[in-house]
């Protein structure tokens, strides 16, 4: 269709030629073009990180990200996740602490949680870490901080950084 | 007061007189018997969501599918002048633009607001998009459908809309204010005593204004529709916590039989009120659907979940308490004020005042203000969650002015009976909640006066307050299946929101049943099952446990029908000597057989009987409410007014617990909701224009990670002995009494009394 642009997305490591509106995002990409409905949509306006994904290994929120600007990126979603290593340990313990209710943001959560612990082993700071020299300990005050980007209204926070905590520290 | 309101308040007197004659709760045999219930299990449908393989409405993608955007009006009141889609059609994949110049007819229905039959699920009874009226700033006006979701919401900025303008009343004044019908089903105006007489005696009286603002549920779930027709079959996925309702009103708005009409919703995002009913956008989907003979799929965007769906209305509490020297309550004077629409509903905060404390001498009345904005909707604890913000608070300033313990001055006035009806209560362990809460938060070790600790520039305060909320059993009928391998599959029309509704049923039905719970499938969310009225009250657990129960009861006569003639050991049996236990029917003495062997040896595929809920005459005859009680700390920063909430003990009574994991994460959920309603949230609304002026997650402030400490849960956990299962329903209850306990606790950190919501840092400076 004429405005369109081709593009060249590997999700879940299956690569996919596109041609696309370049108003669609990456969320509407994935959800609408691909099939791909885990990715949930709560604001649309990167406020709730319910969209949240993993793109060539940092966690981003879909929705604020056109899917043009992903061409030739690697792109995680919460379908890979059971055969992610970390990923498959994170959905078990989010089960196991209940760290979910209705489910609708859980998609984000867990796929920020896996890059947001990943960020933290590679020793980046975050708002509340004091120590800016050494590696920080993963304290439920920095979990807490790490995740404040993915809202959940059902309130599973307890669970889900319990969940994080058994897989950061088990 | 009007003549309906004094209509039903005489009602509800008759009913209350001869409710004597009615028999009780029968009791449950489950109630105290070990098993299934009451253990800690994982969310069943727990795998699905955390690998992103359940299906909520938005989606679906049927084929051929369209997509819908509203467009919101720009005045609060008066008249489309003149609308233009030329524009908007001419734009790229645009299929067409509903407005009301060419939306088909949709008869009015009553709102299910206003809680008089019939209960469709419909929000509102105003004709949305068949006249050219405006109600409130934000009404969908038009809606169009594209290709494309990018397509619809440009050309949606495209359509034009002329209006004339007229004023529009925005405010909750008191010159305006009316009593309404009911409060929530209760009288708005109720008069115990001589409640003047008893403040003139009082040795002690305090007085308080106490106000709540607007608040929206914002589930993280956008409110979705995708309708289909097939001829004039019409099926529709919606977001709806009543998907039965909607069935309903669909069917109504169209002229269809409701056999016509299949409205599905399995699994909701969260709804908390906001889907109870049935919001405009709803129907217009099935009209645009209709008009473009295919399938359309409308999501709300949040800035229109502000603007097309509801929230709680503001109130606004006037309450004077007296108590005499020993702190016993003589005097509770409470009035209460919100706002309402054309279908009246009150945010009655009067409500906690009623049942809370003994107390002779009562005045309660409730008043709502008729305005120009959107419907007003239910929200988790209607009522009762800003009328417990008021009463406990006053509690709390009455503790103070008594020098007594908070919890002490609760203790002194725990009431025996319904403070106003005067009836028993099924049950109430409050007294039990507060030992628990407080022996776990150490609430003995707390300062006895404000303003006593300081961690550098923190200021630390320990708060607490009570929490009730009335139970209800509703309707419900269940399709349950055995089938010849002796797994059973329990269809309902109810849903999940995420309280755990389907694992809780699941838990109480393998043990009514007498089978494992892997043998048992609750299949969920399809109108189509039965008659069933669950759209929120907290009532799913009992109501379905009922019909579940009686279920059972026509599976076993269905059973021994099948044995009767054959040469199964049950042959000549009667229904009361037989258990449901060990997969089959067995007598005390061990002599029946297995479900498979009973359906093997009548021939038969499967039995399916259809259970119908109970008429409660326990919630009509007595009090049944849920009670509880919140601890909390705060911290508060001296310099920038900062609250930060340290520590939470919350311990409820809601009867026997069926599901403790799942119970104790709702109870969070409405915890944190509540510390949302003391410290952030609040819908902000332009009252020259009528327009919300924060329409999103960035502006409408809600709790995040950083904002919520570890919350430690308990419950009393002893069965109410009328009720299905003992049991009581929890959901809206952990929200009751949080922001008054920030509040307290605020006070006692600073010295700082705080009435009005939310509690923010200005408040603080």
């Amino acid at each position: 269709m004429s405005g369109h642009i081709p593009i060249h997305l590997n999700v879940n490591g299956q690569v996919h030629e596109l041609s696309l509106d370049p108003r669609v995002t990456l969320l509407d990409c994935l959800r609408e073009h691909l099939g791909l409905t885990g990715t949930k949509k709560g604001c649309d306006q990167g406020a709730c990180g319910a969209c949240t994904v993993i793109a060539d290994g940092e966690r981003i929120n879909s929705c604020l990200t056109p899917a043009v600007q992903c061409d030739g990126m690697e792109i995680v979603t919460i379908e890979a996740m059971a055969s992610h290593e970390l990923g498959a340990k994170v959905q078990d313990a989010f089960l196991a602490y209940d760290g979910l209710q209705c489910g609708y943001c859980t998609s984000g959560q867990i796929c920020s949680s896996v890059a947001m612990l990943a960020e933290h082993r590679d020793g980046r700071p975050s708002a509340v870490t004091e120590d800016l020299a050494g590696p920080a300990p993963l304290t439920d005050v920095e979990v807490r901080e790490r995740m404040a980007g993915n809202l959940c209204r059902c309130g599973a926070y307890n669970g889900i950084v319990a969940a994080i905590r058994k897989v950061a520290r088990p | 007061m009007n003549v309906a309101a004094r209509g039903f308040s005489l009602a509800m007197r008759a009913v209350g007189k001869v409710s004597g004659l009615l028999p009780d709760g029968r009791h449950d045999p489950l109630s105290q018997a070990a098993g299934e219930i009451g253990r800690d299990v994982d969310r069943l449908d727990g795998p699905a969501k955390v690998s992103g393989g359940i299906q909520y409405t938005a989606d679906r993608v049927p084929e051929r599918l369209a997509y819908a955007v509203t467009v919101p009006s720009a005045i609060a009141k008066g008249r489309i002048a003149a609308i233009d889609s030329s524009r908007a059609l001419a734009a790229s994949g645009v299929v067409l633009v509903m407005t009301h110049e060419n939306a088909p007819p949709m008869k009015p229905t009553g709102a299910y607001a206003t809680l008089r039959a019939p209960v469709g699920a419909a929000a509102m009874s105003l004709p949305i998009m068949n006249t050219d009226r405006v109600f409130w700033h934000g009404q969908p006006v038009a809606v169009v459908v594209a290709e494309t979701q990018e397509q619809a919401e440009h050309a949606a900025r495209l359509v034009e809309v002329r209006y004339a303008a007229e004023p529009a009343v925005l405010a909750m004044s008191d010159e305006a204010a009316h009593t309404p019908v009911h409060s929530v089903l209760e009288e708005s105006k109720t008069v115990v005593g001589a409640p003047h007489a008893a403040l003139a005696d009082a040795a002690v009286v305090v007085r308080g204004v106490y106000t709540t603002p607007p608040e929206h549920h914002n589930a993280l779930e956008l409110h979705a529709t995708v309708a289909a027709w097939d001829g004039d079959d019409l099926t529709v996925h919606d977001t709806s916590q009543y998907p039965y309702g909607v069935k309903e009103m669909l069917a109504k708005k169209f002229g269809l039989p409701p056999e016509r009409v299949h409205v599905l919703a399995p699994y909701i995002g969260g709804g908390f009120g906001g889907k109870t009913t049935a919001w405009p956008h709803v129907a217009l989907t099935v009209a645009a659907a209709r008009l473009a003979g295919r399938p359309v799929k409308l999501v709300l965007s949040r800035a229109h979940t502000f603007h097309m769906t509801g929230g709680r209305a503001p109130t606004r509490s006037r309450i004077t308490l007296a108590a005499d020297a020993g702190g016993r309550l003589t005097a509770i004077v409470h009035d209460a004020l919100s706002t309402c629409t054309t279908d009246e509903f009150a945010e009655a905060a009067i409500v906690p005042s009623r049942h809370l404390y003994a107390c002779p001498n009562l005045a309660v009345h409730q008043r709502v203000v008729r305005v120009d904005r959107i419907q007003n909707a239910f929200f988790r604890g209607p009522g009762v969650t800003p009328g417990s913000f008021a009463l406990e608070s006053a509690m709390d300033e009455l503790a103070c002015r008594l020098g007594l313990d908070p919890l002490e001055l609760r203790l002194r006035n725990e009431p025996g009976r319904d403070p106003v009806s005067g009836h028993r209560f099924t049950s109430r362990h409050l007294r039990e909640a507060y030992r628990l809460g407080a022996e776990a938060f150490h609430w003995d070790e707390r300062a006895p006066v404000p303003r006593a600790t300081r961690d550098g520039h923190w200021l630390v305060g320990q708060g607490m307050a009570a929490a009730i909320n009335p139970d209800a059993v509703l309707t419900a009928a269940v399709r349950l299946r055995l089938h010849a391998d002796g797994t059973i599959t329990i269809h309902s029309s109810t849903n999940e929101l995420g309280a755990g509704t389907s694992t809780a049923q699941t838990q109480a039905a393998a043990q009514r049943l007498g089978v494992p719970m892997n043998r048992i499938r609750f299949l969920q969310g399809d109108s189509d099952v039965a008659r069933t009225r669950i759209p929120g009250a907290s009532a799913a657990t009992t109501t379905l446990a009922s019909a579940i129960w009686n279920a059972r009861d026509r599976l076993v006569r269905e059973l021994l029908a099948l044995a009767k003639g054959t040469g199964s050991p049950l042959a000549g049996r009667r229904p009361g000597e037989l258990e449901t236990r060990d997969e089959g029917l067995f007598t005390m003495d061990g002599r029946g057989e297995t479900y498979r062997r009973i359906l093997e040896r009548a021939g038969r595929d499967h039995v399916e009987v259809t259970g119908r809920s109970a008429v409660p005459y326990q919630t009509i005859k007595r009090g049944t409410s849920t009670y509880g009680a919140h601890f909390a700390e705060v911290r508060v920063d001296e310099d920038t007014g900062e609250v930060r909430v340290s520590r939470w003990v919350g311990a409820f009574d809601g009867g026997r617990i069926v599901s403790p994991k799942q119970a104790a994460s709702q109870m969070r959920g409405g915890i944190i909701q509540g510390i949302g309603m003391a410290l952030m949230e609040e819908t902000l609304l332009d009252e020259r224009s009528g327009r919300i002026v924060n329409a999103s997650l960035a502006e409408y402030h809600i709790p995040t990670h950083a904002d919520v400490p570890d919350i430690e849960v308990h419950f009393v956990d002893l069965p109410d002995p009328q009720t299905p299962l003992g049991a009581k329903g929890i959901g809206e209850l952990g929200i009751v009494g949080v922001a008054a306990a920030i509040a307290n606790a605020i006070h006692h950190a600073t010295g700082r009394r705080v009435r009005d919501l939310p509690i923010t840092p200005d408040q603080l400076l």
